[in-house]
């Protein structure tokens, strides 16, 4: 450092008032020199325009329309959203696993004398009215199934409602969705049941007690 | 320069000196703190049971606290004295309550100490650049608001009605800085909203923290000094306010640079690679402005730090670009080399004008020369090695990491093996930065020290003849 | 720049507008990106954290786990993640909507965890990484006590020291859980559609 101070070709530094004064008087420089235009304003203007359109641009191409779901630059809000495919059968199958299995077993047979199988079953392979009216509203009282007599004696139990009102309230959908699962599983090849069919059925009968076998049996 | 004599001291720069030392002297403090905390963390990367019994110092643990110390307590207090000192000496007029403001910078380092040491028990946030516990981020507010206020009042009051290109910066980041921190506490730590949007937020308020609060303080002391030294004017003036309006426009959307393929909508990163792509602008105009500082090699110590800073600057600048674009990013993202931009950015551009910065104001604040020009070379020639070692191993590791880790054979063994040699290259650089701090904490502590016992007057040269 | 209000209210307005355009959009934006309801499972997708596995996340933020593990799978043509097995789909927004505080993580010195869950099938699995370390992984000894041979407590014992079991303490459990718990593989119906990309449909970005 001491050489700077001896050395006569270290420029002068500027003092603080100094500093803005210089600078505020090369503020007000035109920037057209006597008519003929300076490069660099030209320059510059051309950059910043240049980066200006190609900022929009861009922003135009890969901003995915702004939406929140577009995670690709190449993806678009406006496709269409795939529709979700039910698998009825599976649906069912849920169903049945979680609430139905604990009486009928997962071989959907039953237990012998308290709960009647569901394999082999003419009551779930037969009449859909029948079926769709025992699931919404119950079924007590004896039953005769694949030959067997169920729901009498003292180890007598009674099937629940799982309609509307019951302790289940299952939609419609559920209904049809574990009805067509037990009308086709364990050997069972019954036609499956629709949500419009049992929607049909609730409509038609409204709010009941629980069935007894013989009222069912006199349905088609 | 003898020729003038009292030159450049003036009333304004020796009130503040109080304060002013207490937050220089804090910031290099600081300095070496995270310096020693950063090297520890470097090791732990090629070395991972280093220190990792000790709950404390978990790397995770350590990155926070080298973080917060290298951000609120180097970066900040360096960051207030110079942007305080620059508007009080060009707007000619003294800091007010300068009791105020000492006292308030003391309670700010109390409030990052603390913080740190939460972070060291575990209470760190995992908020990048917000790693202090939500009931410490208060206090540092108020702190930093009490701090602000006297550099805010030195711009309104200032005795000219021209103003000066570091001016602008000097003061938009003094004011933006508590609107832009106290955003981030509300609405990342006090009243936190969830999933992505928080790390939109998160992304927000780091990038706005470097790009409008760290960076303007930078190039402030860029601006102020390069005319100053070279004695010429700023080159194509008029054109600074473009600059610094494309700073404070386009940086501010930068926030989401980091979120490029990540699980964010895809308009965030989009609009922060166009933020990016419109700083060109910003840096085209900071090269035609200051080349007699980015040249500045040959002249005096000071003027050589402004060129390394700047040089820095404008590399991070064409660096974010470049890592932007998606050929490059798919290789270097999540790599080390995000760690080897931030330190060209921070502790190239922004340390290294800071450190001139410093050198400029020691001498008129304190009013006797640096003890010695020959530690202020030793800073400069161990810092600027120690930078560039510590970025060139860090992009070298992260080179090499993302090669290996493109390879799906690779197990996470191979990929460190791979990535080792450069790390152990940054863990040498990190040593000389370590010796660098050391220097110049030493140096200003010496500065302080001396400059009680003597009370001469002298000329604002930056050292003393013939030490 | 010689007019102090305007000067300021300019700076304020750039600021408010990066916010407002950044941290509130996306805030509206991203609040209503709701679970999405699988018709078909019957089931809301992503499902919430449990107690403990969001206890768990506080531990995986004290101790920075962030600062090596990235917590965000990208596509199939950005990278190699799906290739190692890290997901079977990029990250998208709506798989942290329940995240308290999301830790996506900026560096991959160890493996992404945004699947972890998948790949990991049991608290012994993570036990057993967080006791010993593997080669670039140090071990936690401090998420570990020492009980005698014997004692119930309630935990599983990673490895026996001088006839003393040692044991996870309650942040290695709580830890665990949340590492189990992180698994989101579910394919929503709209970010499946948007992000659907013909192969060279369009050229590839800058």
């Amino acid at each position: 450092m001491s050489a700077q101070h001896t050395d006569p070709s270290e420029p002068r530094r500027l003092t603080d008032p100094e500093l803005i004064q210089v600078h505020d008087h090369a503020g007000e420089e035109k920037t057209d020199d006597g008519g003929n235009y300076q490069l660099l304003p030209l320059v510059l203007l051309f950059l910043f325009s240049g980066l200006i359109f190609f900022g929009g641009t861009y922003l135009g191409l890969f901003a995915g329309h702004f939406a929140p779901t577009v995670h690709d630059e190449r993806g678009s809000p406006m496709a269409a959203v795939a529709e979700v495919k039910i698998d009825v059968v599976a649906v069912g199958k849920r169903q049945y696993s979680t609430t139905c299995v604990g009486c009928h077993q997962a071989t959907g047979l039953g237990m012998a004398g308290m709960f009647p199988p569901l394999a082999k079953s003419e009551w779930v392979t037969g009449s859909e009215e029948r079926l769709i009216r025992v699931l919404l509203h119950g079924l007590s009282g004896p039953v005769t199934v694949d030959g067997q007599q169920y729901g009498s004696g003292p180890t007598a139990q009674a099937m629940p409602a799982f309609g509307p009102g019951g302790a289940f309230n299952w939609s419609d959908d559920s209904i049809a969705a574990v009805l067509t699962y037990i009308r086709q599983e364990w050997g069972n090849s019954a036609p499956p049941i629709t949500a419009a069919k049992v929607t049909e059925v609730r409509t038609k009968v409204g709010a009941h007690g629980a069935w007894t076998a013989a009222d069912l049996e006199k349905l088609p | 320069m003898s020729s003038q004599p009292k030159a450049i001291i003036s009333e304004s720069d020796t009130t503040s000196r109080g304060p002013l030392a207490l937050l220089l002297v804090s910031a290099f403090g600081w300095l070496i703190l995270s310096t020693v905390l950063s090297l520890i963390g470097t090791i732990q990367l090629h070395t991972p049971s280093f220190l990792a019994s000790c709950a404390a110092f978990t790397h995770g643990r350590v990155e926070a606290m080298q973080e917060s110390a290298f951000i609120y307590g180097w970066a900040g207090n360096a960051a207030f004295a110079v942007s305080l000192w620059l508007l009080s000496a060009l707007g000619g007029s003294p800091l007010r309550g300068p009791g105020l403001l000492a006292t308030a910078t003391a309670f700010w380092n109390l409030g990052v100490t603390a913080g740190v040491v939460a972070i060291a028990a575990g209470e760190a946030t995992s908020i990048p650049f917000l790693q202090m516990p939500g009931y410490i981020q208060p206090l540092l507010f108020v702190a930093a608001a009490a701090i602000t206020t006297p550099g805010v009042l030195a711009w309104t009051g200032r005795s000219t009605d021209s103003t000066y290109a570091s001016q602008w910066y000097a003061v938009a980041a003094i004011f933006l800085f508590p609107w832009l921190f106290s955003a981030a506490q509300v609405m990342l730590l006090a009243d936190p909203v969830h999933g992505i949007t928080q790390t939109i937020v998160a992304g927000w308020f780091s990038q706005n923290l470097i790009a409008l609060w760290l960076l303007p303080v930078a190039l402030a002391s860029a601006y102020y000094l390069v005319p100053k030294l070279s004695g010429r004017p700023v080159a194509h003036y008029q054109f600074a306010k473009l600059g610094f309006w494309a700073l404070v426009v386009f940086g501010a959307w930068t926030g989401g640079r980091h979120l490029i393929g990540g699980p964010a909508p895809v308009w965030v990163p989009t609009v922060a690679v166009v933020a990016l792509y419109l700083l060109l602008f910003h840096y085209v105009i900071v090269a035609v402005n200051l080349p007699a500082g980015l040249f500045g090699w040959n002249s005096s110590t000071t003027l050589r730090f402004v060129a390394f800073g700047l040089t820095a600057y404008l590399l991070n600048g064409l660096g974010d670009v470049l890592a932007s674009s998606h050929a490059i990013n798919e290789l270097l993202d999540f790599t080390y080399f995000s760690v080897a931009q931030g330190k060209l950015l921070l502790g190239g551009a922004f340390s290294f004008l800071i450190y001139a910065a410093v050198y400029e104001m020691g001498p008129r604040i304190t009013g006797i020369p640096w003890p010695s020009a020959g530690l202020i070379r030793a800073h400069f020639g161990v810092a600027a090695l120690g930078t560039v070692v510590t970025v060139l191993g860090l992009a070298f590791a992260g080179w090499s990491q993302g090669h290996a880790l493109a390879v799906t054979a690779n197990g996470f063994a191979a990929i460190a093996a791979a990535a080792k040699p450069g790390l152990l290259i940054a863990t040498a650089g990190e040593f000389l930065l370590l010796g660098a701090a050391i220097i110049a904490f030493i140096h200003l502590v010496r500065l302080q020290v001396e400059s009680c016992c003597s009370e001469s007057v002298v000329s604002d040269s930056p050292a003393k003849s013939a030490t | 720049m010689k007019n102090g209000p305007i000067f300021f209210l300019c700076l304020l307005a750039s600021l408010t507008f990066s916010w407002a355009g950044l941290a509130l959009a996306s805030h509206r934006q991203l609040s209503a990106v709701a679970p999405y309801y699988d018709v078909a499972e019957a089931k809301a997708f992503p499902e919430p954290m449990s107690g403990i596995a969001a206890r768990g996340q506080l531990v995986y933020q004290d101790l920075g786990c962030a600062s090596c593990h990235t917590q965000q799978v990208r596509r199939g043509d950005l990278g190699n993640d799906l290739d190692r097995k890290w997901g079977t789909r990029q990250s998208w927004a709506r798989d942290y909507i329940y995240q308290g505080r999301p830790q996506l993580g900026l560096v991959r010195v160890g493996p992404d965890l945004a699947n972890v869950g998948a790949r990991l099938t049991s608290a012994a699995d993570v036990y057993k990484l967080l006791h010993q370390g593997t080669a670039t992984m140090p071990a936690y000894a401090f998420l570990f006590s020492e009980s005698p041979a014997g004692a119930q407590t309630g935990a599983i014992a990673v490895g026996q020291v001088d006839g003393r079991q040692v044991v996870p303490t309650r942040r290695a459990m709580d830890l665990a859980a949340y590492v189990l718990s992180l698994n989101s593989p579910h394919v929503y119906g709209p970010e499946a559609a948007h992000n659907a990309v013909k192969p060279a449909a369009e050229e590839h970005k800058p």
